[in-house]
This record gives structure tokens, C-alpha cells and sequence, in this order.
């Protein structure tokens, strides 16, 4: 479970900087036309935005890792330390929940992708819409991986 | 069934939930509810983040982060000490001023409160002003940032109901400006009374050498606004232009960013972005499911039923704000109550532009406002601090902010004559 978390940490890593890189460099290309060349390409921005929604997809899973996600703990702290524990456990639960259930509709919408496409350079919107699906695996790998540490920090050794 | 969402999402928010699967959670409970195909989920999470220009956002907090590996906090600070700490409270009056120039370079609220804090309220600290009031200047003047163009809260306020963004950070300027002198004004006032200390006066050649160090930081501020305003770029890609240039200053000028830290910059800027695009993404599922059961229609209704005065709309609209930005997230109380609340705004002959600020206005506000504000929590735990004596000493500046909140409601003209003047 270990080294298949590390090479899912340098996939998503990787996959997060070369799709930045990428979006980056296509609103470069769109400035450059639109400033200096008659015409500006059609391309750039539909580009822009699928490198930008698989980059946000690549990262939402190490967000998790990180937390960054944002919430409100004002009620929580002044819960007992049992309830606290418990709490965050179930948490972590519903979160598996919420993305294993997210993660099979996914699959559903990314195959609606496989007869469309997209308005100007014509790639099947599958790509696009298997964002998603990254998305999905990217948050369900590390909130299993939280949900396991808790219940094993919580499971005394035999 | 729409208490059901309502219901389960402030239960999961008081739950410590992460906002975003606080809602994301409510909205499944409303769907199997419902009977609605879960295949809504994905769908509506992908069309809420492919928006072209929300691709600024992960280009602000870049180009923010990137700025900052050279240093750029300390630099500012630094700045406006030599040019400010003369004058009685000189170190919290650098403090003020030092948000209102960081305001262009981070955009969001806590990050200044969380940055700047932990520079200067240790600094105040040694210095000898207490702590519950360095503490409370850091969180009041960390709400002058997301006025302060550019904004991530006015390029999502845009983004949610169609408004230009250009207008819209013109639009924060005077307001912005007008908070961060009133609370200069106020903190150079309790200065005196307490007799806190005064540094010497700098040299014009120590401002200069200082003004250097911030001058590429400031610069940036400017051409982002500039390329909007003058119509050379769109705020995606004046965006973009700010990370290459904070790239370039930031390995060119001051030095300090090697290939690696850029990379490492890049990746928690893109984690944070995420974070905030899976938030708008959830919200954008929400919005939704409240537009079905016609929420907006509901709320817009019991208003106007109640009064059609703009005046009484506006300080109903504020009331709530407020009330809701002391536990909410900012961005996360932006996407659920902003078009709501703009509907019922344009029905009674508001302008957009001045309601969008307003709001914001208000969601900052209530940042520092007991007993709940974040930026509070936050300055409390730099400062190892109690938040009472905190939420205390925030007291005037909390009475201060609502002064200019009342003169940006009652005079549109502040947030509307800079647009006016400089758009079309």
C-alpha cells in the first residue's frame, strides 16, 4: 500500500505540473497571437481550460493529503477528546462515501464524452470529461488512506 | 425537501466538515431524496469549474506565492516602517499600510492575516504593545486586502453572475482604500492615548533603498491592473502575466528562486486552487438544486414582501452578511448567498457593481467579528493570545469598519465612479 501511495504521489505531482505548465503556456500563446499576430488561434482557450480541469484534478487528491481543505472547528474544539476522535473518523468515512459514489457516476459521465466533441479542435470530450474520474481517484486514494490511519491508530496492536 | 439540504449541510458544517464535502454531502442526501440521477454530481462539478476565468484564480495565488519566495513580506513591511514608524504606533501603522500594498499580491484575507501576522505581531510584541491589540490590528487590517484589487472573492462574485471583473476590482479600489485610512486614522489615534513607542525617522535614501525592495511587487499590482483596465489583457491571462513576471523578478531581481522552489511554489499554489475549485465546483451543485426548488424566487419574495426600499434591502442584506461571514468561509458564503441576494438587489433598482461590493464588504467584516471571525482566531494564535482579549481589543476597529460599510452602502458613488471614470 505504501509504494503504490509514493508512485501515486509523484503521478499526481507530475500530472499537476505538466497540465499547469501546459494551460500556462497556452494563455501565453493567446496573448502573443492577440497581441502581435493578425490573427489569435480558436484553440487556446478550450485548451487552457481542459489543461486547467485535469491540473485542479491532478491536485485535488494531494489538497486532501495536505489539507487544505477548509472548515469550521469552532463547535468541534469544545467537544470531549472521545467525541472529537470519533467525529473525525466518521469524516473520513463519509468521505470515502461521498467520492466512491462520485467516482462511479464519473465513469458514467466521462463515457457521455465518447460521443461528443469538443466545439473547436474536435478531441473527444471523453478526455475532458475523464477529468473527473481523475478527479475522483485523485481525493478517494488519500481519504482511504486517512480513514485506514485513523482506524489503526484507533485498533490496539495484538 | 429543501430543509433537508439546508439541514444537513449546516450539520455538517458545525461537524468540522470540509465546506466542500460539507457540500457535496448535503446535496447527495437531496438527490437520493429526490430520486434524482447521482450522474448530476460530476456533471455539475465539472461545469461549475470549467470557466475560463477562473483559471486566475490558481494565477493569482501563484504569482502571490512566487512574490513571496523573494521575501516580499518582509520587504513591504519593512517599507512602510521606514516610511510610517516615525510617527507614534509607527509599527502598527506599518502593519495597516503594509496589508494595503500586500492586498494587490495575496487577495484573500487569512492568508495577510496568517503572513503579515507572523512578522509583525511578534515584532509589535517586543516592541511593547500588547498583544490583543497587535493582534487585533493584524485581523482588521488583513480584511483590506480582498477590496483591494486584485481579488480572488471579486473574480468569483464575477464569475457567479456574469459581472466584469475588470469593474469590479475598480469598483473595490476607494473602498478599500477608505477602510485602510479610517483604520490608520484609529490606530494612530489609540497610539497616542497608550503612547506607544516611535522609531527614528528614516532617511529619503533608506525609504528609496526600501521602496526598491517592493517596488517589483507594487509593479506587478500595476500592470495587472493596467493590462485589464487598458484592454490588453483579460484577468485570466493578465493572470498568467503576473506568474511569468514573478517569475522573472523573483529569479532576476531578488534572486532567491531557484527552479526548484518555483516548482514546489507551483504545486501548493495548484493545491490551494483545487481546494477552492472542488469548493466552487460542490457549490455550483448546490446553487443548482436551490434553483430548482426555487429558492431564490422564495428569498426574493419575503423581501420584497417585507419592503421594496433599497436602503432597507441593503441593511437587511447586511445584517445577514455579516452575521453569516463571522462563520462561514468567505468564498464558500459567496457562492451560496451572492446570486441570491443580487436577484433581490437588481429588483429594487441597486446597482450590481455596488451590491458586489457591498458584500464583500460585509463577508470581510465579519472576519473580525466575535465570536466567531477566523482572521481573529487566526492573529489570536500568532500572538499566543486569548481570543476574548483579542475579540475585545478588535472592538473599535470592528465599530471603525462598520462606518465605512454605512458610507459605501449609503454613497454608491465610492465604489461606482472609478469604474465610471475608467470603463466604458
Amino acid at each position: 500500500m505504501r509504494s503504490f501511495v509514493r508512485l501515486a504521489d509523484r503521478a499526481l505531482k507530475w500530472g499537476t505540473l505538466l497540465m499547469t505548465g501546459a494551460f500556462i503556456g497556452c494563455i501565453l500563446v493567446q496573448i502573443y497571437a492577440r497581441l502581435f499576430l493578425t490573427t489569435a488561434p480558436s484553440w487556446t482557450e478550450e485548451a487552457a481550460r481542459l489543461f486547467f480541469v485535469l491540473a485542479i484534478a491532478f491536485a485535488a487528491g494531494p489538497a486532501l493529503k495536505r489539507d487544505y481543505y477548509v472548515y469550521f472547528d469552532f463547535v468541534f474544539d469544545r467537544l470531549p477528546a472521545g467525541i472529537r476522535r470519533g467525529l473525525l473518523t466518521a469524516i473520513d468515512a463519509l468521505t470515502v462515501g461521498l467520492f466512491v459514489l462520485f467516482l462511479y457516476h464519473a465513469f458514467g459521465f466521462a463515457a457521455m464524452g465518447l460521443v461528443e466533441y469538443s466545439p473547436s479542435m474536435q478531441f473527444p470530450m471523453v478526455i475532458a470529461f475523464g477529468s473527473m474520474v481523475v478527479l475522483g481517484l485523485s481525493v478517494l486514494l488519500y481519504a482511504v488512506q486517512r480513514l485506514l490511519a485513523r482506524l489503526q491508530a484507533k485498533t490496539p496492536r495484538a | 425537501m429543501i430543509w433537508l439540504l439546508l439541514g444537513s449541510f449546516v450539520l455538517f458544517l458545525v461537524l468540522r466538515f470540509p465546506i466542500a464535502f460539507a457540500l457535496g454531502l448535503s446535496c447527495l442526501v437531496y438527490l437520493l431524496a429526490a430520486g434524482i440521477p447521482l450522474i448530476i454530481v460530476p456533471m455539475k462539478l465539472y461545469s461549475g469549474i470549467d470557466v475560463f476565468v477562473l483559471l486566475s484564480i490558481p494565477g493569482f495565488i501563484m504569482a502571490g506565492n512566487l512574490m513571496n519566495q523573494g521575501g516580499l513580506t518582509e520587504k513591504i513591511i519593512d517599507f512602510c516602517n521606514r516610511l510610517v514608524g516615525h510617527i507614534r504606533g509607527g509599527l502598527a501603522l506599518a502593519n495597516i499600510a503594509a496589508s494595503m500594498l500586500f492586498a494587490g499580491i495575496s487577495g484573500t484575507a487569512i492568508s495577510d492575516t496568517a503572513s503579515i501576522g507572523s512578522v509583525m505581531i511578534p515584532a509589535m510584541k517586543k516592541e511593547g504593545y500588547d498583544a490583543p491589540f497587535a493582534c487585533a490590528v493584524t485581523a482588521a487590517s488583513s480584511t483590506v486586502g480582498p477590496i483591494i484589487p486584485p481579488s480572488v472573492s471579486m473574480i468569483i462574485a464575477a464569475t457567479l453572475t456574469g459581472l466584469s471583473v475588470g469593474k469590479l476590482f475598480l469598483a473595490g479600489a476607494i473602498p478599500g482604500f477608505l477602510l485602510g485610512v479610517f483604520l490608520l486614522g484609529l490606530t494612530y489615534y489609540i497610539a497616542r492615548k497608550r503612547q506607544y513607542p516611535v522609531h527614528e525617522r528614516s532617511s529619503l535614501r533608506q525609504i528609496a533603498r526600501s521602496f526598491y525592495g517592493t517596488f517589483w511587487a507594487l509593479l506587478m499590482t500595476v500592470v495587472i491592473l493596467w493590462g485589464i483596465i487598458g484592454g490588453f489583457f483579460t484577468p485570466t491571462e493578465a493572470s498568467i502575466v503576473a506568474v511569468v513576471y514573478a517569475l522573472l523578478v523573483g529569479r532576476f531581481v531578488y534572486k532567491r528562486l531557484t527552479f526548484a522552489k518555483a516548482l514546489v511554489t507551483m504545486l501548493d499554489s495548484m493545491k490551494t486552487s483545487a481546494s477552492l475549485m472542488v469548493l466552487i465546483g460542490f457549490a455550483n451543485l448546490f446553487g443548482w438544486i436551490l434553483i430548482i426548488e426555487r429558492l431564490p424566487q422564495a428569498v426574493s419574495a419575503g423581501i420584497l414582501g417585507f419592503t421594496d426600499n433599497p436602503y432597507v434591502v441593503l441593511l437587511l442584506v447586511n445584517l445577514l452578511l455579516i452575521f453569516v461571514g463571522t462563520f462561514m468561509e468567505t468564498i464558500a458564503a459567496l457562492l451560496i448567498l451572492f446570486p441570491i441576494l443580487l436577484n433581490v438587489a437588481v429588483e429594487v433598482g441597486i446597482d450590481p457593481i455596488h451590491f458586489a461590493v457591498v458584500a464583500l464588504l460585509n463577508l470581510m467584516i465579519g472576519l473580525t467579528t466575535p465570536p466567531l471571525g477566523v482572521c481573529l482566531f487566526v492573529a489570536a494564535g500568532i500572538g499566543k493570545t486569548s481570543i476574548g482579549s483579542v475579540t475585545r481589543a478588535g472592538f473599535p476597529f470592528l465599530l471603525m469598519s462598520l462606518l465605512v460599510l454605512a458610507l459605501v452602502t449609503l454613497f454608491p458613488g465610492l465604489s461606482l465612479w472609478l469604474p465610471e471614470l475608467l470603463t466604458d
